[in-house]
């Protein structure tokens, strides 16, 4: 959790608003990342927050109707196709929810990762793979690798994935509700490995999540969105233990906390 | 020598033959439910906890052990044999009803005995839903409405015991606490017994009586909710609640709050 409080930011938006075909998604949402620092944009589903995730990692199926993204102080839509291309998983990394859906089914992860290594031209090195694997719960590496996507579970593919991006070394990781798919311990190592990457890479973080105790556990900066806005956005502490906006209090009211005996 | 369980499961097992390796998706699990509780059901994935279920209400045959009702065995009986006094409610609610039905057939059909327009509007009321939601449709209502109605089928179909298969972890937040306050309700004003499977602790720590810890087709710690939350046993309970994440767990926060006479330090968030 080191924060630097001067310099360029690694992603500013500015009064983004974005939608879908005819349907407002966002509304005049600015954020500013700086590197090293985390971020969690938390809301229920519908809000808006995939979607501003979607835009800052470039696909193309989501329309910026007004406002911009700069990348390290370059505006995001002023790139060509291929410069886009180029950013995405070094330069900003996204790790979807829905793993299944970026991987080739049929092709072993190791083919697949060596792929995606040798196209942005870095070199490929399976220990690492299988040493990341490991930390993240997923035990015998050497044989996952030569493992496809459709025998793995929903819960290992998730990881698996997590393991792609961050193998890329990306100066700021988008993380799409990366525990939802999750067991709860699985999710509580999965949410130490990425923060123990940004914290020794330096890179940053930008979550999208509906859980509050992952924004607790390790963001520095938390942003609520409600209806496609953000309607409160300051430091952890500040939006979790003093909400100002009755949207975000609704939110620390209800969820269910484990309750236990007093002490 | 006290009262009989409306509902007990003696040593039932579930094996799968694959090959040449056999799983046992349950290991001789037991467990006793009694009129009017609620027993939360926890566990990761593959743990066993919804196959369980499967068989409390005969949707699977077991390898072994028995299943009583009210002291009654019916074990190997039909799952409509079972439908008559237990009820899944399930994590997909709208997978539960016939798309091409109108609410109000489909919770009507559901019923056992004769029609009772009174029961049914007051079930209504305590869901909050407008009697006009009958009329529609499926898929012409949100997630946590068309669970609500499902929970209006179940009991409105003369069930006396619930079993609830993740039925608030699809619900947005606002949705899912409405639906924890009416099981309590239909807890309190009727009588109605459930079994609560769920992933989720905190959910199961605010609604359940007694507990039941699944790990790999076994039960590894069971007893009263808030006793086996507070001083788990079993190594494999104290991992699932250090994992939970939960705002203010790390900074001590709410036992300070606690100390305050439960005046909460921060607006918005009750004292627990």
């Amino acid at each position: 959790m080191k924060q630097n409080t001067s310099g360029t930011p690694v992603i500013e938006i500015r009064d983004l608003s974005l939608s879908y075909g005819d349907s407002d998604i966002v509304r005049h949402a600015s954020l500013s990342i700086m590197p090293g620092e985390i971020v969690c944009i938390a809301g229920e589903s519908g809000c808006g927050k995939s979607t501003l995730l979607k835009a800052i990692h470039g696909m193309d199926a989501v329309n910026v109707t007004g406002g911009e993204i700069y990348f390290n102080g370059s505006r995001l839509t002023d790139m060509s196709r291929k410069e886009r291309r180029l950013l995405m998983g070094t330069g900003i990394g996204l790790i979807p929810q829905n793993p299944q859906g970026s991987f080739n089914p049929l092709r072993t992860f190791e083919k697949q990762m060596r792929e995606t290594m040798s196209s942005h031209g870095l070199a490929f090195d399976p220990d690492e793979m299988i040493s990341l694997m490991d930390s993240m719960g997923l035990e015998d590496g050497r044989k996952l690798l030569k493992s496809r996507p459709y025998e793995l579970s929903g819960g290992m593919n998730q990881r698996v994935a997590i393991v792609f991006s961050l193998l890329l070394k990306p100066r700021v990781l988008l993380c799409d509700e990366i525990t939802s798919a999750l067991d709860v311990t699985n999710g509580k190592l999965v949410i130490d490995e990425v923060e123990s990457y940004a914290a020794r890479s330096g890179a940053a973080l930008l979550m999208v999540t509906h859980h509050l105790g992952i924004a607790d556990r390790i963001a520095d900066t938390v942003a609520v969105m409600n209806f496609g806005e953000i309607v409160e956005y300051g430091s952890t502490s500040q939006v979790l233990y003093h909400p100002q906006d009755s949207y975000t209090r609704m939110l620390l009211e209800k969820i269910p906390r484990v309750r236990r005996e007093k002490w | 020598m006290g009262m009989t369980p409306i509902l007990e499961v003696r040593e039932i097992s579930h094996t799968y033959h694959q090959k040449d390796r056999i799983t046992k998706a349950l290991d001789q699990v037991s467990l006793r439910l009694m009129p009017g509780s609620i027993l939360g059901i926890v566990g990761e994935s593959g743990s066993g906890k919804s196959t369980l279920i499967r068989h409390i209400a005969c949707l699977e045959k077991p390898d072994g052990g028995k299943l009583l009702y009210r002291g009654n065995e019916y074990t190997g009986r039909t799952p409509a044999f079972a439908g008559q006094f237990m009820q899944m409610i399930f994590q997909d609610a709208y997978g539960s009803f016939d798309p091409k039905m109108r609410f109000d057939r489909s919770v009507r059909e559901a019923r056992w005995e004769e029609d009772d327009p009174a029961l049914l509007a007051e079930l209504l009321k305590k869901v909050r839903l407008d009697e006009s939601f009958l009329q529609r449709y499926p898929r012409s209502v949100s997630g946590g409405q068309c669970q609500r109605l499902s929970i209006v089928r179940a009991v409105y179909s003369g069930a006396r015991i619930l079993l609830c298969d993740e039925a608030t972890s699809a619900l947005d937040v606002a949705s899912q606490a409405m639906v924890i306050d009416l099981l309590k309700e239909l807890q309190r004003d009727y009588g109605i017994s459930m079994i609560f499977v769920s992933h989720d602790l905190g959910v199961v720590s605010q609604l359940c009586d007694e507990v039941i810890v699944m790990r790999s087709g076994r039960c590894v710690e069971q007893g009263d909710c808030l006793g086996v939350i507070s001083h788990p046993r079993d190594p494999y309970t104290r991992e699932l609640l250090d994992a939970v994440m939960e705002v203010g767990e790390e900074t001590g926060i709410h036992h300070a709050a606690e100390a305050q006479n439960e005046i909460s330090v921060y607006p918005g968030i009750p004292v627990i």
